[in-house]
């Protein structure tokens, strides 16, 4: 499929993330999961343990009880300068890239590849779903109209006081199948810690698309159609001044 | 039409007498803030990047408890940090957000004035601003001698830190 070339020299995204949720392994996979720091310990050096703390909690006439257990969930892994890192869990998979963010294309390799090693380590696993998220913080000058920068923004009625402090926005849209799959987008916008003068304004687009048992070929080729989806929404939520902005 | 309030010009208050609790910013700092603990609660835990923005929360907090103490917080004569050193420490703070690199604490210094402390495994470093204006970067670890820089209050010097604390604890 092609795709929209899309750059901007000041690009806002701070983070892009692929994962891929997959069901339950066996804790015993651990162990394997352990093995991983051989392939990519000249790319990932650090690998730090993961795991899922529960605290349960009961309360009745006859008694009050509590627990708490933690079991291993992975390993965490990365890069020297942190911009890099990849989860490999027994529920999952995921890579981050941080700021600054290249292009879809090393990106998308990047994840491609380690998703590799994690299938070889951990064997057959049964997907359940896959998200493209991209986390953006978009600055501008504080005042200032939000409608100047966005074109998804709330919508305040003239009796009600317009200046904003702070908000937070999230929206679930159904999204149709362009080659990815039906999905649905959850994009959500607040108020980010910013410098004085200025205001952070953040964008997270989260991409989510069931995939229930797909296989890797058809699971990777659904992925890189999340590509055009994902630079149509960041294009149509910003006004024409805020593409100048960043560009 | 909505229109985004201006953030407040970040003003550290006058020492006080030592505050027993953690302080939050006043005015709309604070609301920034309690929106986005409630994000990070509900929707941000796999986002390596709003982690970070919540460490950095965090660490703002710490700076303003830094400037409510008052004299002699530590009972054995310590001054308490200078205006000049606080809004320092909060300018490195802010360019190490931009940065994602972010530190593990921010402390008051007994010498007197603030300091950042990074820590990685066995590596500790720090950039203490003294009320002097001294401004110190030291990095240590149990293998070597400790590393001593001496610095000033600008941005060359403060990149200049930042470069060498990242090279030193991702080595």
């Amino acid at each position: 499929m092609a795709t929209l070339p899309l750059h901007f020299d000041n690009a806002p995204i701070r983070e892009a993330i692929i994962a891929i949720q997959v069901h339950n392994l066996p804790d015993s996979i651990v162990e394997e999961l352990s093995k991983l720091p051989q392939d990519v310990k000249d790319t990932y050096p650090k690998a730090t343990p993961m795991s899922l703390s529960r605290f349960v909690g009961e309360i009745s006439p006859q008694k009050t009880t509590a627990s708490a257990h933690q079991n291993p969930l992975g390993l965490q892994f990365n890069s020297a300068d942190s911009r890099q890192l990849f989860q490999a869990r027994l529920n999952g998979f995921s890579f981050h890239r941080l700021a600054p963010y290249e292009s879809w294309r090393p990106f998308r390799d990047e994840a491609f590849k380690l998703w590799g090693l994690y299938r070889k380590v951990v064997g057959p696993v049964k997907i359940v779903n896959f998200s493209v998220r991209y986390v953006n913080a978009l600055v501008v000058p504080a005042p200032g109209l939000l409608e100047d920068h966005l074109r998804v923004y709330p919508q305040l009625p003239p009796e009600i006081p317009q200046m904003l402090m702070n908000y937070y926005m999230r929206l679930d849209l159904p999204l149709k199948d362009e080659g990815a799959g039906d999905g649905v987008l959850t994009m959500t916008q607040t108020l980010l810690p910013s410098e004085p003068g200025t205001s952070s304004i953040l964008l997270d687009n989260l991409f989510t698309y069931a995939a229930l048992e797909d296989r890797d070929d058809t699971l990777w080729k659904r992925i890189d159609a999340v590509q055009v989806v994902k630079n149509r929404v960041f294009l149509a939520t910003l006004t024409p001044e805020m593409q100048r902005r960043i560009s | 039409m909505p229109t985004i309030a201006l953030p407040s010009k970040r003003v550290f208050s006058e020492s006080r007498h030592v505050r027993e609790e953690i302080t939050w910013p006043s005015g709309s700092s604070s609301k920034v803030l309690t929106f986005f603990r409630q994000f990070i609660a509900e929707a941000g835990s796999t986002s390596r990047f709003l982690q970070i923005a919540k460490t950095y929360q965090e660490l703002r907090s710490s700076l303003d408890t830094c400037a409510t103490l008052a004299d002699n917080w530590d009972s054995y004569g310590a001054a308490k940090p200078a205006r000049h050193s606080i809004e320092a420490a909060d300018r490195f703070l802010q360019k190490l957000f931009t940065a994602l690199f972010m530190p593990n604490r921010v402390i008051p210094s007994a010498e007197g004035g603030v300091a950042v402390y990074f820590n990685c495994d066995n590596k500790t470093a720090y950039v203490e601003y003294r009320n002097s204006k001294e401004v110190i970067l030291a990095m240590f670890d149990d293998q070597s001698d400790p590393i001593i820089v001496e610095l000033t209050e600008n941005d060359a010097d403060e990149s200049r830190a930042l470069s060498l604390i990242r090279s030193y604890i991702t080595s």
